[in-house]
């Protein structure tokens, strides 16, 4: 199914990598440098969804499928390492 | 006094209870550069609001609000937080406006100023720098383990319930600062520690053998707070105009009314001198003021007597060891003055002083300056004031236990 990570920058600007994980390896990474989002096409139970970057302020980040851990979810500032199993 | 020393503890109270309301929950240790700002910086421009009591045990004292417009508009439309609306606003954040109540020593209203201040040079804004962003975003060993245990995350030969737990726990781990390594499911340990040997992320396997009581979000926020500390450093130019209206008795015995008391222009500079790692920070300070102020050789009020005053300081940053927030601060300057209108019967048109100010602070936002000032002929006077920066306050009231 088609997904997406939505990535908001709140208080100021951040930059992060969305990758998408299947089978150990990545298959396919968008990179935001303003609030937005990334859209994967084929995403599957068992995916995985990497977020890893900074943010000079906070980060909410929203995962249009089912994820553990659950999404939405706010992230202090700082850097941003957060996994995602669908 | 009684009654300032009674404003001071009921403040003092209420701002306790929120830092305990906040302490009690789960709380994300989060230093922005708000919390390392020095509270020198918070006087010269306020982020957000600032409260402040000034000169409390004076015959004249004053309760005093500064914000910028920027906070006020966000209060109402919060959608201008996210950074594509963020960044368009950079100017309004840096003009700040601050309106004071001017009270007598029997706590009547005496009257009021106002006042506005605009940043010409702000280059310790890091929330919209993007040299900052780029040089934040450096790979490392913490980012490396989140790639490569989200590629084991979608790996079918483990099974998926250890999967269901080791992507929110390692999150966790990297994202929450009360989450330490040793707390973590054994096998999630066991995983995580052949990832990081594996891969030779040789950094993070030296700190972890160190201390297996490690918390990842700590660690990896320290390279981040060390540059934001440095931004703290970069220069600060404001320049400001302020009046004061205030209540003039007149010669019959009555009142004037509220009356123009004082004009005043300034423009002050700030610039870090040393290493931010440095465990005292200095930073100079440069403030220049025009002020326009009752000339009581007039029977009428008026604003004719014109002094300058030129006043540069340094000020001393004690920063603890174990988080760079500082909790003291001392500043030493000079000042000296030159009268340009019509001088008092035997007064110098040449004056200055030695100032000292000590700058406590009580709570993250809460400071308490104390301002000592001596002039030449050996005099003292000295202004107790309280500054209280709503920042992280309205954080505690809206996001009790939040990240």
């Amino acid at each position: 199914m088609a997904t997406n990570v939505n990535v908001t920058f709140i208080n100021g600007i951040g930059k992060v990598t969305v990758a998408q994980n299947r089978a150990g390896n990545t298959i396919a990474s968008t990179d935001l440098i303003t609030t937005g989002q990334a859209t994967f096409q084929d995403v599957r139970t068992d995916d995985s969804i990497t977020v890893t970057g900074t943010c000079a302020g906070t980060v909410k980040i929203e995962i249009t499928t089912p994820t553990m851990p659950v999404t939405p979810a706010e992230y202090p500032v700082g850097p941003i390492n957060a996994t995602f199993l669908v | 006094m009684k009654k300032a020393l009674q404003l001071f503890s009921i403040f003092s109270i209420c701002a306790n209870l929120c830092y305990a309301q906040n302490n009690s929950a789960h709380k994300i240790t989060v230093l922005t550069a708000d919390s390392l700002a020095s509270g020198n910086y918070k006087d010269v421009l306020t982020s957000f609001f600032q409260l402040a009591f000034n000169d409390l045990s004076g015959p004249q004292k004053a309760l005093s609000v500064a914000t910028n417009p920027y906070a006020i508009m966000v209060r109402a439309n919060p959608n201008l937080a996210v950074d594509t609306e963020y960044v368009k606003y950079k100017h309004l954040r840096n003009l700040n406006f601050n309106v004071s109540v001017l009270i007598d020593s029997a706590y009547h209203l005496n009257g009021f100023s106002f006042g506005a201040k605009y940043a010409l040079i702000n280059a310790r804004d890091n929330t919209v720098s993007h040299d900052f962003l780029v040089r934040a975003s450096k790979e490392n060993d913490f980012s490396r383990l989140t790639e490569i245990v989200g590629q084991l995350l979608s790996n079918t030969a483990y099974e998926r319930a250890f999967r269901e737990k080791l992507a929110p726990a390692l999150t966790s781990l990297q994202e929450d600062s009360t989450v330490t390594f040793n707390t973590l499911d054994k096998r999630i340990q066991e995983v995580l520690d052949s990832i990081i040997t594996v891969n030779h992320l040789t950094n993070l396997k030296t700190l972890l053998d160190k201390n297996p009581n490690l918390n990842f979000r700590t660690e990896n926020m320290k390279s981040y707070e060390a540059l934001v500390d440095e931004w703290q450093n970069k220069p600060l130019w404001t320049v400001a105009a302020n009046s004061t209206f205030a209540r003039e008795p007149s010669a019959a015995g009555g009142s004037n009314g509220l009356v123009a008391n004082n004009v005043l222009l300034s423009s002050e500079f700030l610039l870090g001198l040393n290493s931010p790692e440095s465990k005292i920070k200095l930073e100079m300070d440069l403030l220049a003021i025009d002020s326009l102020t009752n000339d009581t050789l007039h029977t009428q009020p008026n604003i004719k007597r014109n002094v300058f005053s030129f006043e540069p300081g340094l000020n001393f940053v004690f920063k603890p060891k174990s988080n760079g927030k500082p909790f003291i601060e001392l500043k030493l300057s000079g000042t000296y003055y030159h009268t340009f209108s019509t001088l008092y019967p035997k007064q110098s048109a040449d004056n200055s002083t030695i100032n000292a100010v000590v700058r406590f602070r009580i709570i993250d936002d809460l400071w308490v300056p104390i301002t000592f000032k001596m002039d030449e002929n050996g005099h003292i006077y000295g202004t107790l004031d309280v500054k209280f920066n709503f920042t992280t306050l309205a954080n505690v009231l809206h996001n009790p236990g939040g990240k």
